[in-house]
């Protein structure tokens, strides 16, 4: 029996130009799979952070608003704060600008209800409908004639490498019922 | 390659289903939101007709226009037109009552009914919160005065009767208007108690001219007390109903006298329901009344003469049409109280004109009407009672006695006073 040996003609190797180019291609697909990864994350982590301000915002707005609604009076006011009185106890709404927060003040016990908040505005109405609008005279910051309260803020999260991320813009208009 | 792409499209495949997640949460949130925010006007909505239910039935029956009896409470429940949303609401039995609502909207991301709840507390309020009320301008001026007393508190009147050293700084002269001289003060006129205007209203004070509590009026320091008037007066004046059950009798314009005691009266009315076509009292003429009665007048009203309400006497006289002069000692109430005599003027009554230095104790309620104070004696008390007018004039040395009691008596609206979520 005979047996013919392999000739290491048939095994030839990557030539100097294939691997380059192999080599290249690689590194292409690398890229991109790498691109598209972080792209995809800066993406993901800014649309977390858009749904997660949008969940924090709408909720607070609702409390908020749930809470003034049945304030009997306000008591005190300024831009960034302000104070009504709830089923006969002081509730205090306090803005932070420079820890950018908003704080809810009740029976001595402050939480952080809003984070990231880069503006927030109080404003007084009086209970008097302007003719053919849909608005109220303002109350020019007297606490005994207010009978709506304006609130608006804006909260803005810092993206991956820029310099604003998500934002969320607030505004409501809130009639103080037992007034 | 092949591993390349896998890993790529596990990669993007990732991303997608993170995106889809949180695109769905998102959604989900907002859905869940506004709805709940939608049950709250719906529940308000029902709270509405409960309101206009109680002041259409008043103080009779309310299970009536689709209201049931449920347990000692009455009840109704509404789908409203789109079916995707319903209420339910109770009006207590309590006085005043108490009403529940509950508002309810389809949320097809949750697949279920949200729900919000309120609870409403009422108070009846009168039509005369105020001692002079207008929707439109208030004018006074030579020496009128304005103050209050509580002809139901002993520390701020004598036997239900005002006195002056008791007086208050309740006399509150307040109008609609909103342009400015919406009150306007002239010559030496002085109200103790608080002033309001719409909100582009302004008071026009001269220099002889208080307004605020009885220490700033009566110090040295003149004008508007600080805190003592405010831009926000937004009160409803309703028309005047004529009430019309009962049993009802026709007085004659011009019957035989009545002779009792000694005394000719032109009318006795001792109770009970009047119709007369016009009321006019010449001077010397009297009409007495001696039990709780209601006349109605359809055109007209002239008094220089009296009518005289017997201790234990109400009155309460509407007037359909036409105007009203009331002078000289027009009226003599000896019950003392205010609201004990009310004279009410339906939209077609455009003047009532209130003269001479009588003792006026009543109230006057007129929203169609320019109501005017002249005259007004050397006794110091011309009016004990309240006015609501279109208008309001007033001059000479008119003093005005608001009585305070009137906020707790008479006629009332029903209010919300206190609202909350439940």
């Amino acid at each position: 029996m005979f047996i013919k040996p392999r000739t290491k003609k048939t095994r030839s190797a990557y030539t100097l130009i294939e691997l380059m180019i192999g080599s290249t291609l690689g590194a292409i697909a690398l890229a991109l799979v790498l691109g598209a990864t972080f792209y995809t994350g800066r993406t993901m982590a800014s649309l977390t952070d858009s749904v997660n301000l949008a969940i924090q915002s709408r909720s607070m707005i609702d409390r908020m608003s749930q809470k003034i609604r049945q304030a009997e009076d306000v008591t005190a006011f300024q831009p960034h704060e302000i104070t009504v009185v709830v089923g006969g106890t002081n509730l205090t709404y306090r803005y932070q600008s420079n820890t950018k927060r908003l704080l809810e003040i009740e029976n001595s016990s402050t939480n952080t209800v809003l984070e990231n908040c880069t503006q927030l505005r109080f404003e007084l109405y009086r209970r008097n409908p302007i003719t053919n609008s849909f608005d109220q005279f303002p109350a020019d910051n007297t606490v005994s004639e207010a009978k709506l309260v304006r609130v608006s803020w804006t909260c803005e999260t810092q993206g991956i490498g820029q310099s604003t991320g998500a934002s969320e813009l607030v505004s409501s208009k809130i009639v103080l019922r037992s007034k | 390659m092949l591993v390349a792409t896998l890993v790529l499209v596990a990669v993007v495949s990732t991303v997608l289903v993170g995106v889809m997640a949180h695109v769905s949460q998102e959604h989900k949130m907002l859905a869940r939101t506004a709805t709940w925010n939608s049950a709250l006007p719906v529940a308000e909505a029902a709270l509405e007709e409960a309101m206009s239910h109680m002041w259409w039935v008043q103080l009779g029956n309310r299970a009536v226009n689709g209201w049931t009896v449920s347990g000692t409470n009455v009840a109704r429940a509404r789908y409203l037109t789109n079916s995707n949303s319903r209420y339910s609401v109770a009006i207590s039995s309590a006085i005043p009552p108490i009403i529940y609502s509950t508002g309810a909207v389809w949320c097809a991301s949750a697949n279920k009914f949200v729900e919000r709840r309120i609870q409403a507390r009422t108070r009846g309020e009168s039509y005369f919160m105020k001692g002079i009320q207008a929707k439109q301008k208030i004018t006074m001026s030579g020496q009128i005065s304005v103050d209050s007393f509580h002809s139901d508190d002993p520390l701020y009147s004598t036997n239900g009767l005002y006195t002056a050293s008791k007086k208050k700084a309740g006399g509150d002269v307040g109008t609609n208007l909103s342009t400015p001289d919406a009150i306007d003060m002239g010559g030496q006129a002085k109200i103790y108690g608080k002033v309001a205007t719409g909100p582009l209203g302004t008071v026009k004070v001269g220099g002889q001219n208080d307004i605020g509590s009885i220490a700033h009026v009566d110090g040295a320091a003149t004008g508007i007390q600080a805190g003592w008037y405010t831009k926000d007066m937004n009160v409803s004046h309703p028309n005047v109903v004529v009430p019309t059950n009962g049993v009802w009798f026709n007085l004659l314009s011009s019957p035989v006298p009545q002779l009792i005691g000694g005394v000719s009266y032109k009318w006795v009315l001792t109770g009970g329901n009047y119709n007369l076509p016009t009321l006019s009292l010449s001077a010397g003429d009297k009409m007495l009344v001696t039990g709780t009665a209601i006349l109605v007048v359809n055109l007209d009203m002239s008094v220089s003469g009296t009518i005289i309400l017997n201790p234990g006497a109400n009155l309460q006289i509407y007037l359909k049409s036409g105007s009203i002069s009331l002078s000289g000692n027009g009226l003599r109430n000896d019950t003392g109280r205010a609201y004990n005599f009310g004279l009410w003027c339906l939209p077609a009554v455009s003047q009532v004109n209130i003269s001479g230095d009588g003792h006026i104790v009543g109230t006057v309620y007129a929203p169609s009407a320019v109501v005017s104070l002249s005259g007004g004696g050397s006794g110091g008390i011309d009016f004990v009672g309240a006015i609501v007018g279109n208008s309001v004039n007033g001059s000479g040395s008119y003093t005005f006695h608001y009585d305070e009691a009137l906020k707790d008596r008479g006629m009332r609206n029903l209010v919300v006073v206190n609202w909350k979520e439940i």
